[in-house]
């Protein structure tokens, strides 16, 4: 008997949905500066929230990237949905195809950027800043008055909801290879007749 | 029918990006610096933000002579008390936060010496944290002592004087984990002496 419904694939769907959710409220990557902190650095693909002395700074082009980001999730999500109750209809393959890789190009890109961020900062400021520890990292010279040191406490890391994010990925991807199967399995041939 | 949908997902894919981030385009299309560097960032970056307070200067003029704890905290001197026995003096300032943020000043102790000839005279320090709310004012308490060799110092070489230079050197200050240390020397001006001839 054919099963109508892809399981994996209505897992996934449901999941990048409580993603975008869970992400507008714990952030992937989290930096605190400061102890107590002065200044908070929450990122997620759907929300960057960057707080200086309590005050919200707000980058336009991000706050547009969160949104598309967010819409391409739900529609990922949405896509996956619908796909895993039709599993088996000729347009199919290409609902999953639009639908698993959502959450996995979110994952991907935000390490991408995280990683391209910390460069940059580093490379323009003097800045090393991790992306999970605690410490202290020192001002470059250049910044501090002559015969001063100074060095700001630091905590970076990433949140449960980043490793949430690549389970629901890997759910994804897991209901392509499912589909990939199942498609093999129905695509047996004949078995040769008897003489 | 699959030739239709993959138009359809195509347009979802361009609109999803498309919506957000063309109308933010269309807004700031006269100076797209702006979609990155917003005024705010910009003050900041040009050191005239409201939301940095400026380190280097002070108008507040009941300072009493009291240097500013890089620009955030105004200790305003309340009291002193001095036990000559056991060289221990305690300090108690009233300090003001005039920021719109909590802050906590984790640790402060310096070497204090006679600015004339560098000679060391005694430490400084916080006797506990403190954690001033936005716009409040809170006590604070430095404790110091001074030497006996400080003390022999001064009785031979300034006998007769009613005061003296002293210089703060090794100077470490800790606010909200930001610690600054500095080797010095900050002339912090003259205090009062009583030496006996």
């Amino acid at each position: 008997m054919q099963n109508n419904i892809n399981i994996i694939a209505l897992v996934a769907g449901i999941s990048t949905l409580l993603l975008i959710v869970i992400s507008l409220f714990v952030p992937w990557w989290q930096l605190a500066v400061g102890n107590p902190a002065i200044a908070t650095v929450n990122v997620s693909p759907i929300n960057l929230n960057l707080a200086l002395l309590g005050n919200s700074i707000t980058v336009p082009l991000i706050y547009a990237l969160n949104i598309a980001s967010a819409l391409s999730l739900a529609s990922g999500g949405i896509i996956m949905l619908i796909y895993s109750v039709r599993p088996n209809k000729s347009y199919s393959k290409k609902l999953l195809g639009f639908g698993y890789k959502k959450p996995l190009y979110a994952v991907i890109i935000f390490v991408i950027a995280l990683i391209s961020m910390s460069a940059l900062v580093q490379r323009f400021s003097g800045f090393a800043i991790p992306l999970a520890g605690s410490g202290a990292m020192s001002l470059p010279e250049g910044m501090v008055p002559n015969g001063a040191n100074i060095s700001v406490d630091f905590s970076a890391g990433f949140g449960w909801s980043f490793y949430f994010a690549i389970v629901v990925a890997g759910l994804c991807v897991a209901a392509r290879v499912y589909q990939r199967k199942a498609a093999v399995g129905t695509s047996l041939p004949p078995l040769p007749q008897p003489q | 029918m699959v030739a239709t949908l993959s138009v359809v997902l195509v347009l979802i894919s361009i609109g999803t990006i498309l919506g957000p981030v063309g109308p933010v385009v269309i807004i700031y299309h006269d100076d797209l610096t702006q979609l990155v560097i917003t005024p705010q960032i910009r003050d900041i970056m040009n050191g005239n933000s409201k939301i940095i307070p400026d380190m280097g200067q002070s108008d507040n003029s009941n300072d009493n002579g009291n240097s500013e704890l890089g620009g955030l905290l105004n200790p305003v001197f309340v009291s002193a008390q001095i036990d000559d026995s056991t060289h221990i003096f305690t300090i108690i300032f009233n300090v003001t936060n005039t920021l719109d943020y909590a802050l906590t000043l984790n640790s402060f102790s310096t070497d204090v010496q006679i600015t004339q000839s560098n000679y060391p005279g005694g430490n400084i320090s916080l006797s506990s944290p403190v954690t001033v709310l936005a716009g409040q004012t809170s006590q604070l308490n430095i404790s110091g002592y001074w030497t006996q060799d400080a003390q022999n110092y001064i009785a031979k070489n300034y006998s007769g004087e009613t005061s003296m230079d002293i210089s703060l050197v090794n100077i470490a200050i800790n606010v909200n984990g930001i610690t600054i240390h500095s080797a010095g020397p900050i002339q912090v001006g003259s205090i009062p002496i009583n030496v006996e001839r």
